[in-house]
């Protein structure tokens, strides 16, 4: 090849390329989400109720997030609880189907299409609607209870103990996702291994224990921070179930939920913009303790060890 | 000069090219309006029935949008924000003074002189003296109620003087008939308009004149009372069964079979009546024997103009139209409440039925006994009124005492009210 800088505008090149593909993606934040961004970490330190000029506040919204707002903890309560059920549960749930899936080769891709359909649905109105129908009083569930059993449940929805777990349910139904991520990792384990193991006589549970958690270790470790950072923004189920409350007595106050009222019902742009700064940082120390903690368990093929 | 020349010939192809398109014979043909409203199914009907019958004979074009209570107010106030306000809305009273003064709705006086509004009806929509929303039909509150549930309770008709005994004593002989199915009555301990009219029975206020709260803890902690005994003697249902009533009237017990008596808004039978398959009847509110009703009257709606409206006096004829045309005054008929123009009234009493009558007699009757119009809630009434559900529903679940619950009510609701 030529001499230096060729070679150096020949990187030149590439790195343009690079970003002429990156543009559209690039153009887009830089209008339509920087600006707004950069907009929220003003307007978080100022009073605004949209129909009057912001009026700068200093640090006042947070102090009184962290001070004098019991319904902050609450949401930060109702965040955390739901999401220390879900994330594992979903997790195990989709780690389980997809190990079946992978063992049944032949009628593997029409029930990975099947299994997956939750997940399209699952955002969805129509699906909160269908769950609401499903956990009322006189809902599916209870009516099916009472013909196997003899008897009635309470009302799953509107009852507050009770409220989350079936937003819980219908979190984990949509294990499509991390399923077809865990399905391609199976598929990555090298088969020689689990030959040798059984040569050895290890058990397809010791199998599952010694060689496939191991090896999908980085898999599962990226299907959890996705599911954390999901976890946290988390917000039309509850919305369309509580009707947009967070009730029944805020049990399914999810935080995004209470940054939506306290923005759009109440008209107060400033503290909300607070709250979701807030909501940044507590998902970037999660994501970061993930990250820090991460060498300690998860295995990667080229690592020295 | 290129330019002046090109905008020039811009403008005249685009008046041509508008006058080809235009019906010739109407001056406003081509204007374009927006209507906003919150709704009901039966409402949002008539609404776009008298809207598209309105845009045909004036050859506008008028764009209807509807939406609930809730939804309704979150989507205008980030409308009239973002500089994109309809150019018609409905407006509450409750909200009336807040975007009036914030210079958000245009001033009406020149434009709808209303001569056949009593001063009354005209004045609901006055703000510092000058008219911001146009009265749509006048209403108050209501006992809502199955007439045949009543009749087997032994409850012929509800005497205009009924006690909150009465309302006991029938409610429990209702509960006895299906148990656990069905009940007297919602549990109406979390509506604010409830607590306001008990308070009202009262001489008190939900809010004072200075937008303060004009009730003290232990005014809560009566009302909680009240609503405890009820539950415990089996009037109401258990907390779980209204949890999820936001407010929707499909969403309420009385809608929904669950339950005899739900406390509404006189004009809402129209929208009650319409899902439900029991004949229904409206009475007023119980009260203490002896005591005051604590009805008042007032604008169940207004129709405002957005201060930024192009089309000021299109807008304006369009709620001439609604209130006093006798085209249009049909087409709305008393489902937003009793119409305030008496050529309305006569327009529309030949052709009411029983409900209608019915809803007319009885704004009429309470006009007689009705206290007078409470000061406009403050800022922050809004979220008082989600404030009340929250804490209403932890005292009927049993996760607050009566004695707590009434304290932390009063507590975050004064804290709302310094702090809007």
């Amino acid at each position: 090849m030529g001499g230096r800088s060729a070679s150096a505008s020949g990187a030149l090149r590439r790195d343009l390329i690079g970003y002429a593909f990156l543009a559209p993606w690039l153009v887009g934040f830089l209008c339509f989400s920087l600006g707004p961004v950069l907009a929220s970490l003003y307007l978080s330190f100022t009073k605004f109720d949209l129909l009057r000029p912001a009026v700068w506040i200093g640090s006042e919204n947070y102090v009184r997030m962290f001070s004098a707002d019991p319904r902050f903890w609450q949401a930060l309560k109702v965040t955390f609880s739901y999401m220390a059920m879900e994330v594992p549960l979903k997790l195990a749930f989709a780690l389980a189907v997809a190990v079946a899936l992978d063992k049944a080769v032949r009628a593997g891709s029409l029930y990975r299409a099947l299994f997956y359909i939750p997940s399209l649905l699952g955002g969805s109105v129509a699906i909160a609607v269908l769950w609401r129908q499903i956990f009322e009083g006189n809902g599916t569930l209870n009516q099916v209870l009472l013909w196997l059993f003899g008897f009635k449940g309470p009302s799953w929805i509107s009852t507050p103990d009770t409220a989350l777990y079936t937003l819980v349910l219908l979190a984990v139904w949509q294990f499509g996702s991390p399923m077809i991520i865990f399905l391609a990792g199976l598929r990555q384990v090298p088969q020689d291994l689990y030959e040798a193991a059984s040569m050895d006589g290890a058990g397809a549970w010791r199998q599952f224990r010694k060689i496939t958690l191991p090896m999908l270790a980085p898999v599962i470790f990226f299907n959890m921070v996705l599911q954390v950072i999901e976890g946290f923004k988390a917000f039309t189920p509850a919305f369309v179930i509580s009707g947009g409350t967070g009730g029944p007595i805020d049990s399914t106050l999810f935080y995004t939920l209470y940054l939506y009222q306290e923005a759009f019902a109440y008209f107060r742009m400033g503290y909300a913009s607070a709250l979701a700064w807030v909501l940044l940082l507590v998902i970037g120390l999660f994501t970061g303790i993930s990250f820090l903690t991460s060498k300690y368990w998860v295995y990667y093929e080229d690592d020295p060890r | 000069m290129s330019t002046l020349n090109r905008r020039q010939f811009v403008a005249t192809a685009g008046a041509a090219a508008a006058a080809a398109w235009a019906p010739s014979s109407f001056a406003q043909a081509g204007t374009k309006l927006r209507c906003f409203w919150w709704g009901n199914p039966d409402r949002d009907k008539r609404t776009r029935a008298l809207l598209d019958a309105y845009a045909k004979k004036t050859g506008m074009s008028i764009a209807a949008e509807a939406l609930g209570w809730g939804d309704y107010w979150t989507k205008l106030g980030t409308q009239v924000a973002g500089g994109n306000a309809p150019d018609l809305f409905q407006m509450d009273y409750r909200y009336l003074f807040e975007y009036a003064r914030r210079d958000t709705l245009l001033p009406l006086d020149a434009l709808l002189p209303l001569p056949d509004f009593s001063p009354g009806d005209r004045n609901g929509g006055k703000v510092d003296g000058k008219l911001y929303g146009v009265n749509l039909g006048t209403n108050s509150k209501a006992m809502a109620y199955d007439v045949d549930m009543l009749a087997k309770a032994g409850a012929k008709t509800l005497d205009m003087a009924w006690t909150w005994d009465d309302f006991g004593r029938i409610g429990a002989e209702i509960s006895k008939m299906n148990p656990g199915k069905y009940w007297g009555s919602s549990d109406n301990s979390r509506w604010e308009q409830g607590f306001e009219q008990w308070l009202n029975q009262r001489g008190k206020s939900l809010y004072a004149a200075d937008g303060k709260a004009g009730f003290t803890p232990d005014d809560v902690a009566g009302w909680f009372d009240l609503w405890d005994k009820y539950r415990k003697a089996g009037v109401i249902p258990p907390a779980e069964v209204g949890a999820t009533n936001n407010g929707k009237i499909e969403e309420y017990e009385l809608t929904r079979g669950l339950a005899a008596m739900s406390f509404a808004n006189s004009n809402q039978i129209v929208a009650f009546q319409g899902l439900n398959k029991n004949k229904l009847a409206i009475s007023p509110f119980p009260r203490d024997k002896g005591g005051s009703s604590g009805h008042y009257i007032k604008p169940s709606q207004m129709m405002s103009v957005s201060a930024r409206s192009k089309a000021p006096e299109e807008s304006a004829k369009l709620i001439n139209f609604m209130v006093t045309d006798p085209e249009g005054v049909k087409f709305l008929g008393i489902e937003r409440g009793v119409p305030c123009s008496a050529a309305a009234r006569a327009i529309l009493a030949p052709e009411l039925d029983a409900l209608g009558k019915m809803q007319i007699d009885f704004v009429a009757a309470l006009g007689k006994i009705a206290v007078p119009l409470p000061p406009p809630p403050p800022k922050g009434a809004g979220e008082i009124e989600k404030l009340l559900l929250r804490t209403a529903d932890s005292v009927a679940f049993g996760k607050t005492s009566i004695k707590d619950g009434a304290q932390q009510f009063h507590t975050e609701a004064v804290n709302i009210l310094a702090r809007a």
